[in-house]
Protein backbone atom coordinates (compact mmCIF):
# COMPACT_ATOMS: atom_id res chain seq x y z
CA UNK A 1 0.00 0.00 0.00
CA UNK A 2 1.28 3.41 -0.98
CA UNK A 3 2.26 5.90 1.71
CA UNK A 4 0.80 9.38 1.26
CA UNK A 5 2.72 10.90 4.16
CA UNK A 6 5.72 9.68 6.10
CA UNK A 7 7.02 11.47 9.19
CA UNK A 8 10.40 10.20 10.25
CA UNK A 9 11.74 11.10 13.72
CA UNK A 10 10.37 14.62 13.53
CA UNK A 11 11.08 16.92 16.47
CA UNK A 12 10.00 20.44 17.18
CA UNK A 13 11.01 22.35 20.28
CA UNK A 14 9.07 25.22 21.78
CA UNK A 15 9.46 26.82 25.18
CA UNK A 16 7.61 24.44 27.50
CA UNK A 17 6.67 21.94 24.79
CA UNK A 18 8.50 19.42 22.69
CA UNK A 19 7.32 17.25 19.83
CA UNK A 20 9.69 14.38 20.39
CA UNK A 21 11.01 12.38 17.41
CA UNK A 22 7.59 11.37 16.14
CA UNK A 23 7.32 8.82 13.36
CA UNK A 24 4.23 7.54 11.58
CA UNK A 25 2.96 7.00 8.07
CA UNK A 26 -0.43 7.47 6.43
CA UNK A 27 -1.58 4.99 3.79
CA UNK A 28 -3.42 6.02 0.68
CA UNK A 29 -7.19 5.51 0.55
CA UNK A 30 -7.96 5.64 4.28
CA UNK A 31 -9.30 8.00 6.90
CA UNK A 32 -6.60 8.48 9.49
CA UNK A 33 -7.48 9.85 12.90
CA UNK A 34 -5.04 11.86 14.98
CA UNK A 35 -6.15 11.97 18.59
CA UNK A 36 -4.80 13.60 21.72
CA UNK A 37 -5.81 16.16 24.29
CA UNK A 38 -5.56 19.90 23.61
CA UNK A 39 -1.90 20.88 23.52
CA UNK A 40 -0.68 17.32 22.88
CA UNK A 41 0.94 18.31 19.58
CA UNK A 42 -1.76 17.57 16.97
CA UNK A 43 -1.83 21.04 15.43
CA UNK A 44 1.98 21.30 15.52
CA UNK A 45 2.18 17.97 13.67
CA UNK A 46 -0.25 19.21 11.03
CA UNK A 47 1.54 22.56 10.71
CA UNK A 48 4.80 20.66 10.20
CA UNK A 49 3.19 18.63 7.43
CA UNK A 50 1.88 21.81 5.80
CA UNK A 51 5.34 23.42 6.13
CA UNK A 52 3.86 26.25 8.18
CA UNK A 53 6.45 25.46 10.85
CA UNK A 54 9.85 23.89 10.32
CA UNK A 55 11.09 20.78 12.14
CA UNK A 56 14.21 20.97 14.29
CA UNK A 57 14.98 17.34 13.45
CA UNK A 58 13.71 14.64 11.13
CA UNK A 59 12.08 14.61 7.72
CA UNK A 60 8.58 14.74 6.29
CA UNK A 61 7.69 13.27 2.92
CA UNK A 62 4.30 13.75 1.32
CA UNK A 63 3.39 12.03 -1.96
CA UNK A 64 6.99 10.77 -1.83
CA UNK A 65 8.38 14.32 -1.95
CA UNK A 66 10.29 16.31 0.66
CA UNK A 67 7.70 18.74 2.04
CA UNK A 68 10.12 21.68 2.27
CA UNK A 69 11.65 21.41 -1.17
CA UNK A 70 8.39 20.65 -2.96
CA UNK A 71 5.96 22.58 -0.77
CA UNK A 72 4.11 24.30 -3.58
CA UNK A 73 3.64 21.12 -5.59
CA UNK A 74 2.50 19.21 -2.50
CA UNK A 75 0.04 21.87 -1.30
CA UNK A 76 -1.57 21.92 -4.74
CA UNK A 77 -2.72 18.35 -4.00
CA UNK A 78 -3.79 19.03 -0.40
CA UNK A 79 -7.15 20.28 0.82
CA UNK A 80 -6.58 21.91 4.19
CA UNK A 81 -9.26 22.57 6.79
CA UNK A 82 -8.02 24.90 9.49
CA UNK A 83 -8.64 24.68 13.23
CA UNK A 84 -9.08 28.48 13.42
CA UNK A 85 -10.86 30.60 10.84
CA UNK A 86 -8.11 31.90 8.50
CA UNK A 87 -10.43 33.76 6.15
CA UNK A 88 -10.78 37.51 5.75
CA UNK A 89 -13.76 38.54 7.87
CA UNK A 90 -14.78 41.44 5.62
CA UNK A 91 -15.00 39.37 2.44
CA UNK A 92 -18.15 37.57 1.37
CA UNK A 93 -17.97 33.79 1.05
CA UNK A 94 -18.17 34.25 -2.73
CA UNK A 95 -15.20 36.64 -2.85
CA UNK A 96 -13.18 34.47 -0.49
CA UNK A 97 -13.88 31.53 -2.78
CA UNK A 98 -12.69 33.57 -5.80
CA UNK A 99 -9.43 34.30 -4.01
CA UNK A 100 -8.80 30.67 -3.02
CA UNK A 101 -9.94 29.28 -6.41
CA UNK A 102 -7.41 31.46 -8.24
CA UNK A 103 -4.58 29.40 -6.69
CA UNK A 104 -5.79 26.05 -8.09
CA UNK A 105 -5.64 24.96 -11.72
CA UNK A 106 -8.05 22.09 -10.97
CA UNK A 107 -10.68 24.23 -9.28
CA UNK A 108 -14.12 22.66 -9.79
CA UNK A 109 -16.76 25.37 -9.59
CA UNK A 110 -19.56 22.83 -10.03
CA UNK A 111 -18.34 20.83 -7.04
CA UNK A 112 -18.10 24.00 -4.94
CA UNK A 113 -21.68 24.98 -5.83
CA UNK A 114 -22.85 21.48 -4.87
CA UNK A 115 -21.17 21.75 -1.46
CA UNK A 116 -22.65 25.23 -0.91
CA UNK A 117 -26.08 23.78 -1.59
CA UNK A 118 -25.46 20.66 0.50
CA UNK A 119 -24.31 22.72 3.47
CA UNK A 120 -26.91 25.44 2.87
CA UNK A 121 -24.22 28.14 2.85
CA UNK A 122 -25.08 31.71 1.79
CA UNK A 123 -22.48 32.83 -0.78
CA UNK A 124 -23.21 36.54 -0.35
CA UNK A 125 -22.83 36.69 3.40
CA UNK A 126 -19.63 38.13 4.84
CA UNK A 127 -17.37 35.63 6.59
CA UNK A 128 -17.76 37.52 9.87
CA UNK A 129 -21.51 36.96 9.75
CA UNK A 130 -21.23 33.18 9.37
CA UNK A 131 -21.60 30.98 12.45
CA UNK A 132 -18.70 28.78 13.59
CA UNK A 133 -20.34 25.74 12.00
CA UNK A 134 -20.89 27.60 8.72
CA UNK A 135 -17.27 28.77 8.63
CA UNK A 136 -16.12 25.20 9.13
CA UNK A 137 -18.45 23.93 6.38
CA UNK A 138 -17.19 26.69 4.09
CA UNK A 139 -13.60 25.69 4.83
CA UNK A 140 -14.46 22.06 4.02
CA UNK A 141 -16.24 23.08 0.79
CA UNK A 142 -13.10 24.95 -0.33
CA UNK A 143 -10.83 22.05 0.62
CA UNK A 144 -12.92 19.57 -1.37
CA UNK A 145 -13.44 21.66 -4.51
CA UNK A 146 -10.05 21.32 -6.18
CA UNK A 147 -9.84 17.53 -6.38
CA UNK A 148 -7.25 17.26 -3.61
CA UNK A 149 -5.68 13.82 -3.15
CA UNK A 150 -4.99 14.38 0.53
CA UNK A 151 -7.40 16.19 2.85
CA UNK A 152 -5.96 17.40 6.14
CA UNK A 153 -8.51 18.53 8.71
CA UNK A 154 -7.39 20.09 11.96
CA UNK A 155 -10.15 19.74 14.58
CA UNK A 156 -12.97 20.17 12.04
CA UNK A 157 -15.70 19.11 14.45
CA UNK A 158 -14.51 20.97 17.52
CA UNK A 159 -17.20 23.23 18.98
CA UNK A 160 -19.85 22.17 16.46
CA UNK A 161 -23.31 20.86 17.24
CA UNK A 162 -24.01 17.13 16.73
CA UNK A 163 -26.03 17.69 13.54
CA UNK A 164 -23.23 19.58 11.79
CA UNK A 165 -20.68 17.06 13.07
CA UNK A 166 -22.72 14.21 11.64
CA UNK A 167 -23.01 16.00 8.27
CA UNK A 168 -19.24 16.46 8.14
CA UNK A 169 -18.56 12.83 9.05
CA UNK A 170 -21.02 11.57 6.43
CA UNK A 171 -19.36 13.76 3.82
CA UNK A 172 -15.95 12.37 4.74
CA UNK A 173 -17.24 8.84 4.33
CA UNK A 174 -18.45 9.79 0.85
CA UNK A 175 -15.14 11.43 -0.06
CA UNK A 176 -13.18 8.34 0.88
CA UNK A 177 -15.25 6.22 -1.50
CA UNK A 178 -12.72 7.44 -4.04
CA UNK A 179 -9.84 5.14 -3.15
CA UNK A 180 -7.30 7.64 -4.41
CA UNK A 181 -8.16 10.07 -1.64
CA UNK A 182 -6.71 10.08 1.84
CA UNK A 183 -7.96 11.97 4.89
CA UNK A 184 -6.13 12.99 8.05
CA UNK A 185 -8.58 14.09 10.73
CA UNK A 186 -7.32 15.48 14.01
CA UNK A 187 -9.66 15.72 16.95
CA UNK A 188 -10.04 15.29 20.67
CA UNK A 189 -13.64 14.12 20.12
CA UNK A 190 -12.83 10.44 19.80
CA UNK A 191 -16.41 9.32 19.13
CA UNK A 192 -16.19 11.04 15.73
CA UNK A 193 -13.26 8.85 14.77
CA UNK A 194 -14.94 5.69 16.00
CA UNK A 195 -17.52 6.28 13.28
CA UNK A 196 -15.25 6.99 10.34
CA UNK A 197 -11.55 6.37 10.94
CA UNK A 198 -9.60 3.41 9.61
CA UNK A 199 -6.44 4.07 11.60
CA UNK A 200 -5.73 5.94 14.82
CA UNK A 201 -2.58 7.78 15.79
CA UNK A 202 -2.54 8.78 19.45
CA UNK A 203 -0.27 11.62 20.43
CA UNK A 204 0.37 12.56 24.05
CA UNK A 205 2.88 14.99 25.53
CA UNK A 206 4.55 15.36 22.14
CA UNK A 207 5.07 11.63 21.68
CA UNK A 208 3.27 9.09 19.53
CA UNK A 209 1.74 6.48 21.85
CA UNK A 210 0.48 4.32 19.00
CA UNK A 211 -0.33 4.47 15.32
CA UNK A 212 -2.47 1.46 14.44
CA UNK A 213 -5.57 0.32 12.51
CA UNK A 214 -8.62 1.23 14.58
CA UNK A 215 -9.79 -2.38 15.01
CA UNK A 216 -6.35 -3.39 16.23
CA UNK A 217 -6.35 -0.55 18.74
CA UNK A 218 -9.66 -1.70 20.17
CA UNK A 219 -8.49 -5.33 20.28
CA UNK A 220 -5.13 -4.49 21.81
CA UNK A 221 -6.63 -2.82 24.84
CA UNK A 222 -8.93 -4.19 27.51
CA UNK A 223 -10.77 -2.43 30.29
CA UNK A 224 -10.72 -4.32 33.57
CA UNK A 225 -13.07 -3.75 36.51
CA UNK A 226 -12.68 -5.42 39.88
CA UNK A 227 -12.22 -5.06 43.61
CA UNK A 228 -9.28 -3.16 45.08
CA UNK A 229 -8.32 -6.20 47.18
CA UNK A 230 -6.98 -7.73 43.94
CA UNK A 231 -4.42 -4.98 43.46
CA UNK A 232 -0.84 -5.32 44.61
CA UNK A 233 2.45 -4.05 43.10
CA UNK A 234 2.58 -7.02 40.67
CA UNK A 235 -1.03 -6.90 39.49
CA UNK A 236 -0.81 -3.14 38.93
CA UNK A 237 2.04 -3.50 36.44
CA UNK A 238 0.14 -4.45 33.24
CA UNK A 239 -2.09 -1.36 33.43
CA UNK A 240 -1.55 1.66 31.23
CA UNK A 241 -3.91 3.63 33.46
CA UNK A 242 -5.62 2.75 36.70
CA UNK A 243 -8.50 4.43 38.51
CA UNK A 244 -9.15 3.39 42.07
CA UNK A 245 -12.21 4.20 44.16
CA UNK A 246 -13.22 2.99 47.64
CA UNK A 247 -15.42 0.33 46.03
CA UNK A 248 -13.09 -1.00 43.34
CA UNK A 249 -10.79 -0.27 40.44
CA UNK A 250 -11.00 0.24 36.72
CA UNK A 251 -7.87 -0.18 34.69
CA UNK A 252 -6.83 -0.09 31.06
CA UNK A 253 -4.27 -2.59 29.89
CA UNK A 254 -2.57 -3.14 26.54
CA UNK A 255 -1.66 -6.70 27.53
CA UNK A 256 -4.98 -8.61 27.80
CA UNK A 257 -3.32 -12.06 28.04
CA UNK A 258 -1.19 -11.08 31.01
CA UNK A 259 -4.16 -9.44 32.72
CA UNK A 260 -6.27 -12.58 32.24
CA UNK A 261 -3.44 -14.72 33.61
CA UNK A 262 -3.29 -12.51 36.69
CA UNK A 263 -6.98 -12.02 37.40
CA UNK A 264 -8.78 -14.87 35.66
CA UNK A 265 -12.55 -14.68 36.15
CA UNK A 266 -12.36 -12.55 39.29
CA UNK A 267 -12.78 -9.31 37.30
CA UNK A 268 -14.98 -7.98 34.50
CA UNK A 269 -13.43 -7.39 31.07
CA UNK A 270 -14.85 -4.78 28.70
CA UNK A 271 -13.91 -3.47 25.28
CA UNK A 272 -12.68 0.10 25.75
CA UNK A 273 -13.72 2.99 23.55
CA UNK A 274 -11.11 5.34 22.09
CA UNK A 275 -12.15 7.81 24.74
CA UNK A 276 -11.39 5.23 27.48
CA UNK A 277 -7.97 4.64 25.95
CA UNK A 278 -7.25 8.36 25.81
CA UNK A 279 -8.59 9.15 29.30
CA UNK A 280 -6.93 6.22 31.07
CA UNK A 281 -3.62 6.88 29.34
CA UNK A 282 -3.64 10.59 30.06
CA UNK A 283 -5.55 11.01 33.30
CA UNK A 284 -4.95 7.77 35.15
CA UNK A 285 -1.68 6.84 33.53
CA UNK A 286 0.48 9.70 34.78
CA UNK A 287 3.49 8.62 36.83
CA UNK A 288 2.79 4.94 36.18
CA UNK A 289 5.44 2.42 35.26
CA UNK A 290 4.63 -0.82 33.47
CA UNK A 291 3.50 -0.46 29.89
CA UNK A 292 2.78 3.23 30.11
CA UNK A 293 4.44 5.12 27.32
CA UNK A 294 5.06 2.10 25.12
CA UNK A 295 5.01 3.04 21.44
CA UNK A 296 3.35 0.97 18.75
CA UNK A 297 3.24 1.73 15.10
CA UNK A 298 1.68 0.54 11.89
CA UNK B 1 2.36 35.34 -8.17
CA UNK B 2 -0.66 36.53 -10.15
CA UNK B 3 -2.97 34.79 -7.66
CA UNK B 4 -1.26 36.49 -4.71
CA UNK B 5 -1.64 39.89 -6.36
CA UNK B 6 -5.28 39.12 -7.12
CA UNK B 7 -5.80 38.12 -3.47
CA UNK B 8 -4.28 41.38 -2.24
CA UNK B 9 -6.39 43.39 -4.66
CA UNK B 10 -9.65 41.68 -3.62
CA UNK B 11 -8.84 41.88 0.10
CA UNK B 12 -7.65 45.50 0.06
CA UNK B 13 -9.90 47.00 -2.59
CA UNK B 14 -12.05 48.92 -0.10
CA UNK B 15 -8.97 50.49 1.49
CA UNK B 16 -7.58 51.30 -1.96
CA UNK B 17 -10.86 53.01 -2.93
CA UNK B 18 -10.94 55.07 0.28
CA UNK B 19 -7.32 56.18 -0.13
CA UNK B 20 -7.90 56.92 -3.83
CA UNK B 21 -10.84 59.14 -2.89
CA UNK B 22 -8.51 60.95 -0.46
CA UNK B 23 -5.88 61.47 -3.17
CA UNK B 24 -8.53 62.86 -5.55
CA UNK B 25 -10.01 65.23 -2.95
CA UNK B 26 -6.61 66.63 -2.05
CA UNK B 27 -5.32 66.83 -5.64
CA UNK B 28 -8.44 68.71 -6.78
CA UNK B 29 -8.11 70.98 -3.74
CA UNK B 30 -11.64 70.05 -2.60
CA UNK B 31 -9.83 69.75 0.69
CA UNK B 32 -7.24 72.55 0.38
CA UNK B 33 -3.76 71.42 1.23
CA UNK B 34 -0.28 72.90 0.73
CA UNK B 35 1.31 69.90 -1.04
CA UNK B 36 -1.08 67.22 -2.38
CA UNK B 37 1.82 65.16 -3.75
CA UNK B 38 3.42 64.90 -0.32
CA UNK B 39 0.07 63.80 1.04
CA UNK B 40 -0.30 61.14 -1.68
CA UNK B 41 3.14 59.91 -0.67
CA UNK B 42 2.07 59.73 3.00
CA UNK B 43 -1.12 57.86 2.03
CA UNK B 44 0.98 55.31 0.13
CA UNK B 45 3.04 54.73 3.27
CA UNK B 46 -0.03 54.46 5.48
CA UNK B 47 -1.57 52.02 3.02
CA UNK B 48 1.34 49.64 3.51
CA UNK B 49 0.98 49.86 7.27
CA UNK B 50 -2.79 49.37 7.10
CA UNK B 51 -2.58 46.29 4.91
CA UNK B 52 0.19 44.75 7.04
CA UNK B 53 -1.95 45.24 10.11
CA UNK B 54 -4.94 43.77 8.24
CA UNK B 55 -2.92 40.66 7.30
CA UNK B 56 -1.85 40.10 10.90
CA UNK B 57 -5.40 40.53 12.21
CA UNK B 58 -6.82 37.98 9.76
CA UNK B 59 -4.01 35.39 10.01
CA UNK B 60 -3.42 36.11 6.33
CA UNK B 61 0.00 34.49 6.34
CA UNK B 62 -1.41 31.16 7.54
CA UNK B 63 -4.00 31.14 4.78
CA UNK B 64 -1.53 32.17 2.11
CA UNK B 65 1.16 29.69 3.09
CA UNK B 66 -1.23 26.77 3.19
CA UNK B 67 -2.11 27.46 -0.46
CA UNK B 68 0.12 26.34 -3.34
CA UNK B 69 2.59 29.21 -3.20
CA UNK B 70 6.31 29.59 -2.95
CA UNK B 71 7.54 31.88 -0.17
CA UNK B 72 9.75 33.79 -2.59
CA UNK B 73 6.66 34.49 -4.69
CA UNK B 74 4.86 35.85 -1.62
CA UNK B 75 7.70 38.29 -0.97
CA UNK B 76 7.94 39.35 -4.62
CA UNK B 77 4.19 39.89 -4.76
CA UNK B 78 4.22 42.02 -1.59
CA UNK B 79 6.87 44.32 -3.07
CA UNK B 80 5.14 44.50 -6.45
CA UNK B 81 1.70 45.20 -4.98
CA UNK B 82 2.81 47.97 -2.64
CA UNK B 83 5.02 49.63 -5.24
CA UNK B 84 2.18 49.55 -7.76
CA UNK B 85 -0.37 50.99 -5.33
CA UNK B 86 2.09 53.63 -4.03
CA UNK B 87 3.12 54.69 -7.54
CA UNK B 88 -0.58 54.65 -8.46
CA UNK B 89 -1.50 57.15 -5.72
CA UNK B 90 1.40 59.43 -6.65
CA UNK B 91 0.72 59.09 -10.38
CA UNK B 92 -2.98 59.86 -9.90
CA UNK B 93 -2.13 62.99 -7.95
CA UNK B 94 0.32 64.21 -10.61
CA UNK B 95 -2.20 63.48 -13.36
CA UNK B 96 -4.97 65.39 -11.60
CA UNK B 97 -2.69 68.30 -10.82
CA UNK B 98 -1.72 68.43 -14.48
CA UNK B 99 -5.35 68.27 -15.63
CA UNK B 100 -6.45 71.04 -13.27
CA UNK B 101 -3.58 73.28 -14.34
CA UNK B 102 -1.74 73.09 -11.08
CA UNK B 103 1.21 71.59 -12.92
CA UNK B 104 4.52 73.21 -12.15
CA UNK B 105 7.71 72.51 -14.13
CA UNK B 106 9.14 70.87 -11.05
CA UNK B 107 6.23 68.40 -10.67
CA UNK B 108 7.81 65.80 -12.94
CA UNK B 109 10.96 65.86 -10.85
CA UNK B 110 8.92 65.67 -7.65
CA UNK B 111 6.99 62.69 -9.05
CA UNK B 112 10.22 60.84 -9.82
CA UNK B 113 11.56 61.50 -6.35
CA UNK B 114 8.26 60.49 -4.73
CA UNK B 115 8.39 57.15 -6.56
CA UNK B 116 12.00 56.68 -5.50
CA UNK B 117 10.87 57.50 -1.96
CA UNK B 118 8.21 54.77 -2.11
CA UNK B 119 10.82 52.27 -3.30
CA UNK B 120 13.05 53.25 -0.38
CA UNK B 121 10.15 52.95 2.02
CA UNK B 122 9.14 49.41 0.95
CA UNK B 123 12.82 48.44 0.92
CA UNK B 124 13.11 49.35 4.58
CA UNK B 125 9.59 48.32 5.64
CA UNK B 126 9.41 44.73 4.42
CA UNK B 127 12.63 43.30 5.85
CA UNK B 128 11.70 44.79 9.24
CA UNK B 129 8.11 43.54 8.94
CA UNK B 130 9.16 40.01 7.99
CA UNK B 131 11.69 40.01 10.81
CA UNK B 132 9.62 41.51 13.63
CA UNK B 133 6.02 40.90 12.48
CA UNK B 134 3.06 42.66 14.04
CA UNK B 135 5.14 44.22 16.86
CA UNK B 136 6.99 46.20 14.22
CA UNK B 137 3.75 47.34 12.59
CA UNK B 138 2.32 48.54 15.91
CA UNK B 139 5.45 50.35 17.07
CA UNK B 140 6.31 51.78 13.66
CA UNK B 141 2.78 53.16 13.17
CA UNK B 142 2.97 55.04 16.48
CA UNK B 143 6.50 56.21 15.63
CA UNK B 144 5.42 57.36 12.17
CA UNK B 145 2.42 59.22 13.57
CA UNK B 146 4.58 61.05 16.13
CA UNK B 147 7.13 61.89 13.43
CA UNK B 148 4.55 63.23 10.99
CA UNK B 149 2.54 65.19 13.53
CA UNK B 150 5.21 66.29 15.97
CA UNK B 151 8.73 66.13 14.57
CA UNK B 152 8.54 66.65 10.79
CA UNK B 153 6.71 70.04 10.88
CA UNK B 154 9.23 71.38 13.42
CA UNK B 155 12.24 70.17 11.42
CA UNK B 156 10.68 71.43 8.19
CA UNK B 157 10.06 74.93 9.63
CA UNK B 158 13.51 75.02 11.15
CA UNK B 159 15.08 73.97 7.83
CA UNK B 160 13.05 76.54 5.89
CA UNK B 161 14.11 79.25 8.35
CA UNK B 162 17.78 78.41 7.74
CA UNK B 163 17.31 78.04 3.99
CA UNK B 164 17.84 74.28 4.30
CA UNK B 165 21.41 74.98 5.38
CA UNK B 166 22.33 75.40 1.71
CA UNK B 167 21.63 71.73 0.94
CA UNK B 168 18.61 72.43 -1.27
CA UNK B 169 20.57 74.89 -3.42
CA UNK B 170 23.40 72.40 -3.75
CA UNK B 171 21.02 69.67 -4.90
CA UNK B 172 19.10 71.98 -7.24
CA UNK B 173 22.28 73.03 -9.01
CA UNK B 174 22.87 69.43 -10.02
CA UNK B 175 21.42 68.45 -13.41
CA UNK B 176 18.15 66.53 -13.18
CA UNK B 177 19.50 63.62 -15.17
CA UNK B 178 22.55 63.20 -12.95
CA UNK B 179 20.54 63.48 -9.77
CA UNK B 180 17.87 61.06 -10.91
CA UNK B 181 20.41 58.67 -12.39
CA UNK B 182 22.40 58.59 -9.18
CA UNK B 183 19.21 58.23 -7.13
CA UNK B 184 17.98 55.43 -9.38
CA UNK B 185 21.22 53.44 -9.12
CA UNK B 186 21.44 53.71 -5.33
CA UNK B 187 17.72 52.93 -5.00
CA UNK B 188 18.04 49.87 -7.27
CA UNK B 189 20.88 48.51 -5.13
CA UNK B 190 18.95 49.09 -1.90
CA UNK B 191 15.83 47.54 -3.44
CA UNK B 192 17.61 44.37 -4.61
CA UNK B 193 19.39 43.88 -1.26
CA UNK B 194 16.09 44.45 0.55
CA UNK B 195 14.29 41.90 -1.65
CA UNK B 196 16.95 39.24 -1.05
CA UNK B 197 16.95 39.91 2.69
CA UNK B 198 13.12 39.77 2.87
CA UNK B 199 13.04 36.49 0.95
CA UNK B 200 15.57 35.00 3.37
CA UNK B 201 13.66 36.22 6.42
CA UNK B 202 10.29 35.03 5.10
CA UNK B 203 11.71 31.59 4.22
CA UNK B 204 12.60 31.17 7.90
CA UNK B 205 9.28 32.43 9.22
CA UNK B 206 6.97 30.02 11.05
CA UNK B 207 3.21 30.41 11.34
Amino acid sequence: MEDVAVLDRVSKFYKGFKLDRISFSLKKGFIHGLIGRNGAGKTTTIKLMMDLVRPDEGSIRIFGLDNRRHGKEIRRRIGFVYAENPFYDDLTAENMKRVVASFYKDWDEGAFRRYLKLFDLPANKKIKHLSKGMKMKFSIALALSHHADFIIMDEPTSGLDPVVRREILELLSEVIQDENKTVLFSTHITSDLEQVADTITFIHDGKIRFSLPKDEVLERYTLVKGGTDLLDPDTRKPFVGLRETPVGFEGLSDDPKRVYALFGDRVIYEKPTLEDIMVYTIKFGENRGGNQGAEHSL
Amino acid sequence: MRSILYKDLVVERTVILIYTAGVILFALQVVPIFDPLALAFCLAIFFTFTTASHEEMNNGHILLNSLPVDRKEVVAAKYAFHLAVGAGFIGLDVLLEAVTGAWSPDLGRQFAFAVLGIIWFVSVFFPLYFWLGHRFVQIAMIFLFIMLVGVVPIVFNLAAKHDYWGMLDAVQTLPNSLLLGLGAVVTAIVFIVSGLLSARLYERKQF
